[in-house]
């Protein structure tokens, strides 16, 4: 039932874009100038490819939050069940889940993959 | 019939259920099936929230813009309706009518998915939002990894606007937002740890029913609280983390090349998740739609229009920090932080 409200809820966000845009296709005044169409760079001519070549830290912040997403992916099921389960063992695992993390984390710190220059 | 107008303020959950069943005895007293009922009450609500949504962004806009005013002693809009209301919906109006420009080289696919992308998962995420008891579209016993797992989404629709407007400009933007989407979107999932272990449940209603009582979780929870709040913030690209944005450097960023109807969806799925931030944070941490003697959805909205206001007031107190700080202080700062306070806690909890 529950999920059965997510379809429709999917189903209509696309309706609801895809009729705001055909509704601003049917107001739309549509001029003739092909300036219009040009690239917007504050009003120069754009030198060179838009897609450019960029920084490869983006690649390796990318890394880091798949690390950190799957961590989190593991974490959320203990965090359900932690309050009812005895003793101190699962503490202590996840203590030592979350050192080796860390240990990632520190080793990412001290190469320097965290500073941005 | 009579509506139970007070109970239906106060409590509605059981007026609701009422009238579901008798829908339902009535449906099915005519001999019709009844899947095509569910499908219309849920067509009802998926109606109503985007009702809520148009409104409610039309809204926020209008608040945002005051708060500014009043911060600056400007006066914000003032001229189209009463204390300016009308004023964003007449800007809605006037990109309604304006020409939708595909500029030359651009990617069509990733130009034109783009506003969808990050639209959609706005939308998605009010199934789990809980307005007040029975107020909630759709109680999954998942709501909060479907909000984490849902809003994650919508880095793909800003990297796709990014990598599809042929616009350095926008291809900058659209990478920085990205990389600062995930980074906070890391310290948030550890502040999120540590109610969900508190409450045994991600069920978005059961944690708000955990903190009957007035035993909130900010209070139980002050560090995630504040981390929660600053991530938002960061997760949101609003001051004092817009630098996708960065109007000094980079014109618009991701949207720059983005006219019209298109541009009016990536702004209002920016309000959107502002508020839907803020409802978040409300529902985990400052009780949901507890609260004395007012119905819970006037709380409910009063609380989540009180974060509005904070991170308005942040928006317009900090100046806008560099890029090696962004990364430097999710990583550095709020992520160890986070870590911490979750063994802490789950310390605290088998000791206490």
């Amino acid at each position: 039932m529950e999920y059965g409200t997510l379809l429709v809820f999917l189903a209509f966000a696309h309706i609801f874009v895809i009729g705001g845009v055909a509704s601003n296709y049917l107001l739309m005044p549509r001029g003739k100038s092909a300036e219009r169409l040009t690239t917007y760079e504050c009003g120069l001519d754009p030198i060179g490819e838009a897609r450019v070549r960029y920084s490869l830290r983006f690649y390796v912040f990318a890394v880091m939050y798949v690390v950190f997403a799957v961590e989190a992916a593991f974490l959320l099921p203990w965090a359900v069940v932690y309050g009812s389960l005895e003793g101190l063992a699962p503490f202590i695992e996840v203590l030592i889940f979350i050192a080796i993390l860390l240990l990632g984390l520190a080793y990412a710190w001290k190469k320097g993959e965290l500073k941005w220059d | 019939m009579t509506l139970p107008l007070k109970e239906l303020l106060y409590a509605p959950a059981a007026p609701l259920a009422a009238f579901a069943a008798k829908a339902h005895a009535l449906w099915a007293a005519r001999g019709l099936p009844s899947s095509v009922l569910d499908l219309l009450f849920q067509l009802a609500i998926a109606a109503a929230v985007s009702g809520f949504i148009t409104v409610n962004a039309l809204f926020i806009i209008w608040f945002d813009r005051k708060i500014a005013a009043l911060m600056q002693l400007r006066k914000g809009p003032n001229r189209v309706g009463p204390f300016g209301l009308l004023q964003t919906l007449a800007d809605t109006l006037k990109l309604l009518s304006k020409e939708d420009l595909n500029p030359r080289g651009i990617d069509p696919l990733a130009f034109w998915l783009a506003p969808l992308l990050v639209f959609i998962p706005a939308f998605a995420v009010f199934l789990v939002i809980p307005f007040g008891d029975g107020l909630i579209a759709g109680d999954l016993n998942i709501g909060i990894l479907y909000i984490l797992a849902i809003s994650g989404l919508s880095v793909i629709g800003i990297l796709s606007a990014g990598w599809g407007s042929n616009n350095k400009y926008s291809l900058i933007g659209g990478l920085r937002s990205a990389a600062q989407m995930v980074s906070y979107e890391v310290p948030m999932m550890l502040a999120i740890l540590p109610v969900v272990m508190l409450t045994g449940s991600m069920r978005m209603g059961a944690i708000v029913d955990a903190q009957a009582g007035y035993g909130w979780f900010a209070f139980m929870q002050p560090v995630a609280f504040v981390i929660f709040l600053i991530a938002g913030n960061a997760e949101v690209n609003r001051a004092p983390f817009d630098l996708p944005e960065a109007e000094s450097e980079l014109v618009a960023g991701f949207n720059t090349e983005y006219s019209a109807m298109k541009f009016s969806l990536f702004f209002l799925a920016e309000y959107t998740n502002l508020f839907l931030t803020s409802a978040i944070a409300v529902s985990l941490f400052l009780g949901g739609w507890e609260g004395p003697f007012l119905p819970p959805v006037v709380w409910f909205l009063l609380k989540t229009y009180f974060v509005i206001t904070l991170l308005c007031w942040a928006r317009w107190t900090f100046p806008r920090i560099r890029v090696d700080q962004l990364m430097q202080f999710s990583w550095k700062y709020l992520l160890p932080i986070a870590l911490a306070n979750l063994l802490l806690s789950a310390a605290a909890m088998k000791l206490l």
